[in-house]
């Protein structure tokens, strides 16, 4: 059991019992049953996205990371990575892995930041939703107003916290190590 | 949600013909189940976490606390609710029409869609989880005035 599971799970319980404390069991089960209906109506993109995830990190070598959104890509990096955001489908179990493996592939971290804030703000599949619901003009203000996030901040990281990038990669590292270890043991039992 | 699944299929389906072709499907292949059989305990526990969220979030008690009155308190209290609704683009665009849209300012709507995007707190499990904790904490760091600061920005240039 590592600490991000162990972190997890005691989060888990603070919110069950502060949801047993304001609204007794039948909340809990409707949280339950939200957690529940949500991953089986997600499992078929779960499915694909990790096989994608696989792919990708199979294919994807140091060269090409690197190339587009490491060291190499320099001031360009950041603008790939918030192109790369605008046309990435899939909710954050799929891109926050996929983040980690890009990473330990040799992208930068402020390239990476510059991915997930296009991945919220110039996502392509997302805008038509929020045309639908929010409005024309409203979603067109928003649009302009923080259009130039991603590829700033990227670059700000790139630029003042380059140390970061490395150090990151530690923390995938080891997490990754951890859960090897453990689903390894697993197998053992 | 169906756009992602297909779009997605078909970048999977790209990459395999790619990785056949190179002879790495079968590495490809045994990748992600070993990548999808480490993180289903965290993916777990994230969506519990997420769904439990969900329920807690008193939405519409949190229509009382903006409206127009609300002011420069809605650039601030905008991304905080923003952070907290739960959900994909689906479930909060049609939550905020129906909850927000007629009654808060165009500064604060911007502030609201924005968080609910770039810092919401349904992603730092995840984030935690396959990221770390110096991830999360520059993250955050960085994106946490930046909505209401493109609220700031909206309400300056639009806001009449």
């Amino acid at each position: 059991m590592n600490k991000t599971v162990l972190g997890m799970l005691l989060i888990t319980g603070i919110l069950c019992i502060y949801a047993l404390i304001s609204g007794g069991a039948p909340l809990v089960g409707e949280a339950l049953l939200v957690a529940a209906t949500t991953f089986i109506s997600i499992i078929p993109i779960l499915i694909v996205a990790f096989l994608l995830a696989g792919l990708i990190s199979t294919l994807i070598s140091k060269d090409m990371a690197s190339k587009w959104l490491g060291k190499e890509a320099g001031w360009k990096g950041p603008f790939y990575g918030a192109l790369m955001g605008a046309v990435v489908p899939g909710g954050p179990f799929f891109f926050y892995p996929l983040m980690a493996t890009l990473l330990n592939s040799g992208a930068n971290l402020g390239t990476m930041l510059s991915f997930v804030a296009s991945k919220s703000l110039w996502n392509i599949a997302r805008i038509p939703i929020e045309i639908a619901f929010v409005g024309i003009e409203l979603t067109l203000i928003r649009f302009l107003v923080t259009f130039g996030i991603p590829v700033l901040v990227g670059t700000a990281v790139n630029i003042f916290l380059p140390n970061y990038t490395d150090k990151v990669r530690e923390d995938i590292m080891a997490l990754q190590l951890k859960l090897s270890k453990e689903s390894k043991e697993g197998q053992h039992d | 949600m169906t756009n992602a699944f297909y779009t997605l299929t078909i970048m999977a389906v790209i990459l395999f013909v790619i990785a056949y072709r190179k002879n790495k499907h079968g590495e490809s292949i045994s990748e992600a189940r070993r990548m999808f059989i480490s993180t289903l305990p965290l993916l777990l526990l994230a969506f519990t976490i997420v769904g439990f969220i969900e329920v807690l979030v008193p939405k519409e008690a949190l229509q009382d606390w903006l409206g127009p009155e609300s002011g420069w308190r809605g650039l601030v209290i905008g991304p905080l609710i923003g952070a907290i609704v739960q959900g994909g683009p689906f479930a909060f665009f049609p939550l905020f029409d129906s909850i927000f849209r007629d009654s808060v300012t165009i500064g604060t709507a911007v502030a609201m869609i924005s968080a609910w995007g770039m810092i919401n707190i349904g992603h730092l499990p995840y984030e935690f989880a396959f990221l770390g904790y110096r991830f999360v904490l520059i993250k955050y760091s960085i994106y946490v005035t930046l909505p209401t600061l493109a609220g700031l920005l909206a309400h300056l240039i639009f806001g009449a």
